[in-house]
């Protein structure tokens, strides 16, 4: 009979249910407070239950924070294939580039904490993820190449450019403007920085494509 | 830190009152020497020129500082975990000035080559500066594979492409 009373909350929410309400929570505590704020007690106290419930979706810290990084990262990865086309055939580079940048502006303004982990990491951020972020952005930045390879192409120049810098330009300038967006969106609206990368690729020469 | 310097411990102290005492005097020496290297690099912006050649030279002499001295260039652009809260502080209130300071050469330059036309100033300087900080920091970690000559060539090369109307 007194079975029935322990753990009251953990009865009603399912497992996976729970495991999404913890990890939200722990999300919340580190963009607000940093990855030092992070304790079973404080994620505890944020969802509003026990900590033996904490301790009934993750074990143990460190397994909450991976589970965190991996569904952190999956969302990310999602968001920037959409971001970068694979196929772009057909359309004009420069109108790539700046829809580009546009979604990714919008899943910054979508998942602020999510990618304030990623742009603006945080004191104390474990090693395994930096890992993970700097293993993302060097494969980000091999299919960045190949798009800036072809746009060149298409767009007819400018010739002779070091493609590999390009890309990398282009990759940093588009995490500044992700920073600007996360830290002062009034001053910096994404469709102010959509309009800043309109009006300077409008003015980049181009040749014969 | 004693060690390092093949001194003794006491002798450390009598320099400096504390381990926070002593970052501050760190802080303090190059927090100095970096503006100064910056002061150079800043100084080829006010030369009545092409503002597309002077912002070559301005980035030219901005990285041979920082091949000059990786150590402390490390510490501003890629500060340690554990760094403590008030050099972080110090090193965004140097950025915000110095990207004041490009902010009114990017206004001359616009004005000065003619254009492009009406883009926003502050996003350019913002541009030039994140995309030279990005670069120093290849620089200090893969100095052969990113040299000067790679970057400038870069840097004159996507500057001659950009369109330029009537100079003012």
């Amino acid at each position: 009979m007194t079975t029935t009373r322990r753990r009251p909350y953990a009865a009603r929410v399912p497992l996976a249910e729970r495991r999404e309400q913890v990890l939200d929570a722990a999300l919340a505590l580190i963009a607000e407070h940093g990855y030092r704020a992070v304790s079973m007690e404080a994620v505890a106290r944020a969802v509003g239950v026990t900590r033996p419930v904490v301790y009934g979706a993750y074990p143990s810290l460190p397994v909450l924070l991976g589970a965190l990084v991996v569904r952190e990262e999956g969302r990310a990865l999602r968001v920037l294939d959409s971001v970068v086309p694979a196929d772009p055939a057909g359309r004009h580079p420069d109108e790539v580039l700046v829809e580009s940048i546009g979604a990714f502006l919008a899943a910054v303004a979508a998942h602020p904490h999510a990618w304030r982990l990623i742009l603006l990491p945080i004191e104390g951020t474990p090693a395994p993820v930096r890992r993970q972020v700097e293993r993302k952005r060097a494969a980000l930045l091999g299919r960045l190449r190949e798009l800036v390879a072809w746009g060149l192409e298409h767009r007819g120049g400018p010739h002779g450019l070091d493609e590999e810098l390009l890309s990398r330009a282009i990759l940093s300038v588009g995490e500044e403007a992700g920073r600007l967006l996360l830290t002062d969106p009034e001053r910096y609206p994404a469709e102010r920085l959509v309009g800043f990368a309109r009006s300077l690729l409008a003015a980049v020469a181009r040749g014969e494509a | 830190m004693a060690r390092a310097a093949g001194v003794t411990r006491p002798l450390v102290y009598t320099l400096f009152d504390d381990f926070d005492g002593l970052l501050d005097a760190l802080a303090d020496r190059e927090e100095g020497r970096a503006l100064g290297d910056l002061e150079v690099a800043l100084a080829a912006f006010v030369v009545d020129e092409d503002p597309d050649a002077a912002l070559a030279r301005g980035v030219r002499l901005f990285l041979d500082g920082v091949r000059a001295q990786p150590d402390r260039w490390n510490l501003i652009l890629m500060p340690p975990d554990g760094t403590p809260a008030r050099l972080r502080a110090r090193i965004e209130r140097n950025r915000a000035a110095i990207l004041t300071r490009l902010e009114d050469f990017v206004r001359w330059g616009l004005e000065r080559r003619g254009g492009p036309p009406g883009l926003d100033a502050e996003l350019l300087a913002r541009m030039i500066l994140t995309l030279a900080q990005e670069t120093a920091r290849l620089v200090l970690t893969h100095p052969r594979r990113y040299s000067n000559d790679r970057i400038l060539s870069f840097t004159t090369a996507a500057l001659a492409a950009v369109e330029r109307g009537q100079a003012a």
